[in-house]
């Protein structure tokens, strides 16, 4: 520990100077130029890459359709933090005002361009909604998803005419022949009608060859191609935006870290790249890269900076989930093998999994690798009986860790289920359908009903974290569009009322120090304000209509009830069986969450907490968007569902199709 | 068209006393007293004045109106749209809510003026009266459930006004839970009902969610489908049976109704909103709204109608030994949305709501003045300890008269035509057979222990010997506190009007016919069934004549021979006791469920969570691996000689799996 963290003067003991030594000016003037050189680079580097970003978004090569060469806005997404890592590691530990504007800053932008992304400006579309583009003549193209184009008639009703020369499109200009440039010169959002991958970027990174020596010529042969792939659609992007949202309230929400300021950072945008990226990529490698890279800032962030027993649950946390990771490793790697495709692409292996494993004698394979796939997700889910890390983990970690655990961690598991497992192993997630609704059940009603036992109102939380990803599995394992949209929009509604319910148990505790129920009581009227949005965050957790938590609830249980596709006698199957059974667990929520209330902010006062002040401002803008997600979503959902509808349509068509089951009527 | 220039009052009526309620929270704690009130009455009361409107360019005319603000949630195969539904059923109880919301309002200005934290509870009762006007007009059962759970949460934090007081706390958070396990059973009920075949295929694709299309599919089937329609009858007596589940945990009926006689430190004037108009209401209201579902489960309405009818007269049974004025209207309040239910459970649902007017009317009065009561003595609520109130608040005691009379069916006076109503379409409807006799002798029989306790907590308060208590000098309250309880004493005196036989200006006829009619001509078609005919002028003589004997017997007692309660308490003391003790259910329910569900929760976490999962398979999972370390560890000693013995032992391993590969 440094000499400047020994002689801190506790604020409450009263002001006194330490008496200045040379050695202290000497090192305030190292400090203080440090501080200068470094913050006079971040100001031109950050001023150069906004003004990059803003220039490139109005030139239109920010986002580049159809061309997945062109586009980096997830590149700049993802990698934007790494920038601020620079700068925090440049930057003189002592130096906490600039820390804390560059790591702010840096986690914003990508917020920023995820709004850009969402938002951007409107370009013209054709009727089909292909984005149009004109060629060096002025002639009008539409643009498809792969980049190629169909000529549009001018007004005159003229299509123009290319000769193809070995696939590709000429023009004629100025007597020459040249390939078509296509220009759009607006850019374009995130668009809720298409189905499949949007802002695509594939590059080339590792291409493994094997030059045989053939007596004619010299051919290559690729064995394995790992490839830079990353693209959003309607299951990740939202989840992209809940990311980078939690991730710069998070943010603020540690700004009040003292020990290590520098190094937290350095940890916390680190670990803001790795969610990212697992958001975002396409490619298995580059998936398991990232999925790994959460780890490690995860395991210093709750190692250092949690709580009494902070080491063991960092190990716990580490082991568990690397456990688990070793399984998702071996089974990317059988399904290379198996399928035998030289490629580790996703979106590839959607298409060629599903019927290269889908014969009778490959079905078990099939069976298999969703096995090693699950047991992985289950982990960061997590699903019973796989969750004990969680409780621990989530109570030792600092507030913005534990917000970031909650909101963006556990959806990992459900993303990989829903991006990986299901769309390749549609068949065996079919047939494991009902098994998982009984996970989910257990997950539900289990973790209410511990949650129910709680004194640590963090672990309350924890616990009643597992019982609500239960729903988001339900509905997955109702297989049917319902169901899917519950989980899609369970998974965001989580993120956002989990996260502002540990936010808010940061604030208390900052005060407090402690998190026991039976400790406090008779709050609300000197903490009105925290006491309004505990309420209506506790609301939204217990599935109060009207609120956000309710529509995943419901979407969840409507999809079971829906199901009627196992062991169905007469009006009754399996499914429908459970989603009763589920229902218990939102009414032990509501009985915890109220039982929490009462003990904090009800009752008569608890003399020992006269002095505890209401939110600062600090702490309530890092909680007031989430509170106002949660009514906006809670009264109104369309925009939200609009944004992924069409992805989780396509995904429950295909999974029916590939399983060989009819579509459902609706 | 007509009903264009209806979209924009209907709309402000119900945002009105929203937008009162958030001026109130956010900036309530800046304003005065006065502004504070003013803020809460007149949204309320210019909510009321649209309303009126609304009801005046509604008069006469029959079928229901959409009126459509574009789609809540636009997705493939469900649409959830976002619009008013707007009947006679809504516009009656739009205008009644309002107006009695409004009274105790103003009442509430007199009896909070030296209470703290008003700018809270006016915020509260706005936003209680905004949720009730959202369920009312809601149009699809989405709405309707925002606004339902919208209620219990203000009712929950009505309830807990007093939030520093750990039984306050206790009620309300009773209150609460109890509304989770119905408004569950609810959540099912609907998502059966929205995933039945009448709400999605004959609706086709995006059809919506809207009451006007499930009920007229349903209207539609009964003729042209019946065998199909039969087939799903088991379906909805499932949905009936969970509707009623749902709709009982508002309405406090019993075995659920333990929230209700609990809210003893609840300012008054919030449990007469509750108990008048939101929170009890709103479960009649939903009855109301789904009757048409109801019609085809006829098991179901049996078993309805004579839950009701039981919890009308064990309800009424038990506010016979009361003792607190309070629990005394309380226990009257379950007892007569008893009847409610008991009229929706035969089909007599504009009966019902009748009903649910005139005591909407009559509770608010008798509350309000047990309020000046209280308010007048201090806090004393036991009614063993007042009397001879008489000459001391005479304005109080002729309303307070004026409302005991309405309430136990003092002939022409409000409660008296409604529950004749009631009965008039509990005998002569043919929804559920023989049953009908059974639930209508109960409910008749709950007439007279109605009259029996309303005249008893009269005579008790203003009758008889005036204990003067020390230091306490009783008078009139101010105006802000009469004037309400006055206009709603004449309201319960003439109240009984609005249902005048004459077709003309029988408002109830008008409002409610094309509401009910065309569902329960189609369901007495589907069943093939008629109606006795009996006129409604048969069941009023006799509602006379129950009531006689509760009030004779009353009057008696109480004016002149005051110890026979004494003896019947010990004669009678089981019965008594199990009275008293308000039919012990709150004990039961801790024995078979809360002990229970505590044992559980911490035997999981304790044992299974922690023991189990975690200390045995996970950590032992670690432990072994340390363990297994270790005995590999033990190999690695240092001498070479072991470690050359390791080498040989693995040639020979290699060498005789070579050898095996021959």
């Amino acid at each position: 520990m440094s000499e400047h963290e020994k002689r801190q003067v506790p604020a409450d003991e009263g002001v006194y100077e330490m008496p200045r030594t040379a050695e202290d000016m000497k090192k305030e003037l190292a400090q203080g130029t440090v501080t200068m050189v470094s913050g006079l680079i971040w100001t031109i580097v950050t001023i150069a890459i906004v003004g990059g970003i803003i220039k490139s978004f109005f030139d239109g090569t920010l986002i580049a359709p159809g061309s997945t060469e062109k586009s980096h806005i997830l590149t700049l997404v993802i990698f934007l933090p790494v920038v601020g890592i620079f700068f925090n590691m440049i930057a003189h530990g002592e130096s906490k005002f600039f820390i804390r504007l560059n790591s702010l800053v840096y986690t914003i932008l990508p917020f920023f361009l995820c709004l850009v992304m969402l938002f951007g400006f409107s370009i013209d579309r054709t009727s089909e909604g292909l984005p149009v583009a004109t060629d060096q003549l002025g002639n009008e193209l539409a643009i498809r998803s792969d980049g190629t184009f169909n000529p549009l008639p001018n007004e005159t009703g003229v299509v123009a005419t290319y000769e193809i020369h070995d696939g590709v499109y000429m023009i004629e200009v100025d007597g020459e022949l040249q390939p078509v440039e296509s220009t759009i010169t607006k850019n374009y959002f995130y668009d809720r009608s298409v189905v499949g991958m949007q802002f695509e970027e594939l590059r080339k990174w590792i291409d493994v060859t094997d030059k045989p020596s053939t007596e004619v010529g010299e051919s290559e042969y690729t064995i394995a191609k790992f490839q830079y792939h990353l693209g959003v659609d309607g299951i990740s992007f939202p989840l992209l935006l809940l990311t980078t949202l939690l991730s710069t309230l998070a943010m603020i929400g540690s700004f009040n870290i003292k020990m290590r300021l520098k190094e937290y950072m350095c940890w916390f945008l680190l670990l803001e790249v790795g969610m990212l990226g697992t958001f975002t990529a396409l490619d298995y490698l580059l998936f398991y890269v990232f999925w790994e890279l959460v780890l490690v800032p995860m395991y210093f962030l709750i190692g250092i900076w949690g709580g009494p027993r902070k080491e063991y649950a960092a190990l716990k946390f580490f082991l568990y989930t690397l456990f688990g990771s070793v399984f998702l490793l071996v089974g990317i790697i059988s399904l290379y093998f198996l399928t035998g495709q030289q490629t580790f692409d996703i979106i590839k292996l959607q298409e060629i999994a599903p019927i290269q494993l889908g014969s009778a004698t490959m079905f078990k394979w099939q069976l298999i690798l969703f096995g090693a796939f699950f047991l992985s997700f289950a982990i960061k889910v997590p699903i019973f009986p796989f969750h004990t890390w969680l409780p621990d983990a989530h109570v030792e970690a600092p507030t913005a860790v534990s917000v970031i655990l909650a909101g963006v961690l556990l959806k990992m598991g459900t993303y990989g289920l829903l991006r990986m497992s299901i769309p390749t192993f549609p068949e065996a997630a079919y047939v494991l359908a009902p098994a998982l609704g009984v996970l989910a059940v257990i997950n539900i009603v289990y973790g209410a009903l511990v949650a129910m036992a709680q004194t640590d109102l963090k672990k309350l939380v924890a616990y009643s974290s597992i019982s609500h990803m239960g729903f988001a599995l339900l509905g997955m394992a109702a297989m049917n569009k319902w169901g899917f949209t519950a989980a899609q929009l369970q998974i965001i509604n989580h993120g956002i009322i989990s996260g502002s319910l540990f936010l808010l148990v940061g604030v208390l505790y900052d005060r407090a120090h402690t998190r026991e129920l039976d400790a406090f009581g008779g709050l609300l009227p000197q903490m009105r304000m925290y006491g309004i949005v505990m309420i209506i965050a506790s609301m939204a957790n217990l599935g109060l209509p009207g609120l956000a938590g309710f529509w995943g609830e419901w979407w969840s249980l409507l999809g079971a009830v829906q199901n009627t596709e196992f062991y169905t006698t007469g009006g009754l199957s399996f499914f429908r069986i459970l989603a009763p059974i589920a229902l218990i667990g939102i009414i032990i929520t509501a009985a915890y969450m109220l039982l929490m209330i009462r003990k904090i902010f009800m009752g008569p006062l608890n003399e020992r907490w006269n002095w505890l002040t209401d939110m600062d401002a600090r702490e309530k803008w890092a909680i007031l968007p989430l509170v106002f997600l949660m009514v906006f979503i809670g009264i109104y959902p369309g925009p939200l569902i609009s944004l992924f509808e069409a992805s989780t349509l396509n995904l429950v068509h295909m999974v029916r199709f590939m399983a060989g089951i009819p579509p459902v009527g609706f | 068209m007509f009903f264009i220039d209806l979209k924009y009052p209907v709309l402000y009526s119900l945002l009105l006393p929203l937008i009162g309620s958030i001026i109130l929270g956010m900036w309530g704690r800046r304003f005065g007293q006065r502004t504070i009130a003013s803020v809460a009455i007149s949204t309320v009361f210019g909510s009321f004045l649209l309303s009126l409107y609304i009801a005046l360019k509604f008069w006469g005319t029959g079928d229901p109106v959409l009126l459509s603000f574009g789609n809540l949630i636009e997705v493939t195969g469900l649409e959830i749209p976002l619009g008013f539904h707007l009947d006679g059923l809504s516009v009656l109880l739009l205008t009644v809510v309002t107006a009695v919301a409004s009274l105790i309002l103003v009442y509430s200005t007199g009896y909070m003026v030296v209470r703290s934290s008003s700018s809270r509870f006016f915020g509260l009762m706005t936003l209680s009266v905004f949720f009730m006007l959202a369920l009312i007009l809601a149009d699809n059962f989405i709405t309707l459930l925002i606004g339902w759970s919208g209620i219990a949460v203000t009712t929950y934090l009505l309830i807990g006004f007093r939030f520093y007081n750990s039984d306050t706390v206790q009620s309300a958070k009773r209150f609460f839970i109890i509304n989770a396990v119905s408004d569950t059973a609810l959540l099912v009920g609907l998502i059966l009902l929205i995933t039945s075949p009448i709400a999605l295929n004959y609706s086709g694709t995006g059809a919506g969610l809207t009451y006007r299309a499930v009920f007229e599919n349903l209207t539609t089937l009964s003729v042209t489908d019946k065998p199909f329609l039969g087939s799903l009858v088991p379906l909805f007596e499932t949905i009936a049976i969970l509707i009623f589940i749902g709709a009982a945990g508002k309405s406090a009926q019993l075995l659920q109704h333990i929230w209700l006689p609990n809210t003893s430190d609840t300012p008054i004037p919030a449990i007469a909103l509750m108990q008048s108009v939101t929170t009890v209401a709103a479960g009649v209201y939903l009855m109301a709204r789904l009757h048409p579902v109801l019609l085809f489960a006829p098991t179901a309405m049996a078993i309805i109608a004579v839950i009701s009818a039981l919890s009308a007269f064990i309800a009424a049974g038990v506010a016979l030994v009361q003792t607190d004025m309070k629990k005394i209207l309380a226990w009257s309040t379950i007892s007569q949305v008893g009847l409610m239910f008991l009229g929706c459970g035969v089909g007599a649902v504009a009966a019902a709501i009748f009903h649910l007017v005139t005591h909407a009317v009559v509770k608010s009065c008798l509350i309000l003045s047990v309020g000046s009561v209280k308010y007048a003595m201090e806090g004393e609520t036991d009614i063993r300890r007042l009397g001879g109130l008489k000459s001391l608040l005479p304005f109080t005691r002729v309303a307070f008269l004026a409302a005991v009379a309405a309430l136990s069916g003092f002939p022409m006076l409000a409660g008296f035509f409604s529950v004749s109503e009631i009965f008039h379409g509990t005998f002569t409807l043919p929804f559920i057979f023989g049953w009908k006799w059974l639930a209508g002798i109960v409910g008749y029989a709950a007439i007279p222990v109605t009259a029996f306790y309303a005249y008893r907590l009269y005579y008790r308060i203003f009758e008889g010997e005036y204990h003067k208590p020390p230091g306490v000098e009783p008078s009139e309250p101010d105006l802000s506190m009469e004037a309400p309880v006055w206009i709603s004493a004449a309201l319960s005196v003439i109240g009984g009007i609005i249902a005048f036989p004459k077709p003309e200006f029988n408002v109830i006829d008008r409002y409610l016919s094309p509401v009910i009619d065309p569902p329960m001509i189609s369901a007495i078609g589907f069943w093939g069934r008629t109606e006795d005919a009996f006129s409604s002028y048969f069941f009023m003589p006799i509602t006379v004549g129950v009531f006689l004997i509760g009030y004779w017997v009353a009057r008696n007692i109480y004016l002149r021979r005051p110890d026979d309660p004494r003896e019947f308490k010990i004669h009678h003391k089981d019965l008594h006791m199990y009275l008293w003790d308000e039919l012990r259910v709150e004990e039961i329910l801790d024995v078979i469920l809360i002990r229970p569900a505590k044992w559980i929760v911490s035997w999981l976490w304790r044992e299974v969570d922690e023991g189990l999962i975690d200390r045995g398979i996970v950590e032992g999972t670690g432990k072994s691996t340390f363990i297994l370390a270790r005995m590999v560890n033990l190999l690695r000693n240092g001498y070479t000689r072991y470690y050359l013995l390791y080498l040989a032992i693995f040639i020979t391993l290699v060498i005789w799996l070579a050898s095996r590969q021959e």
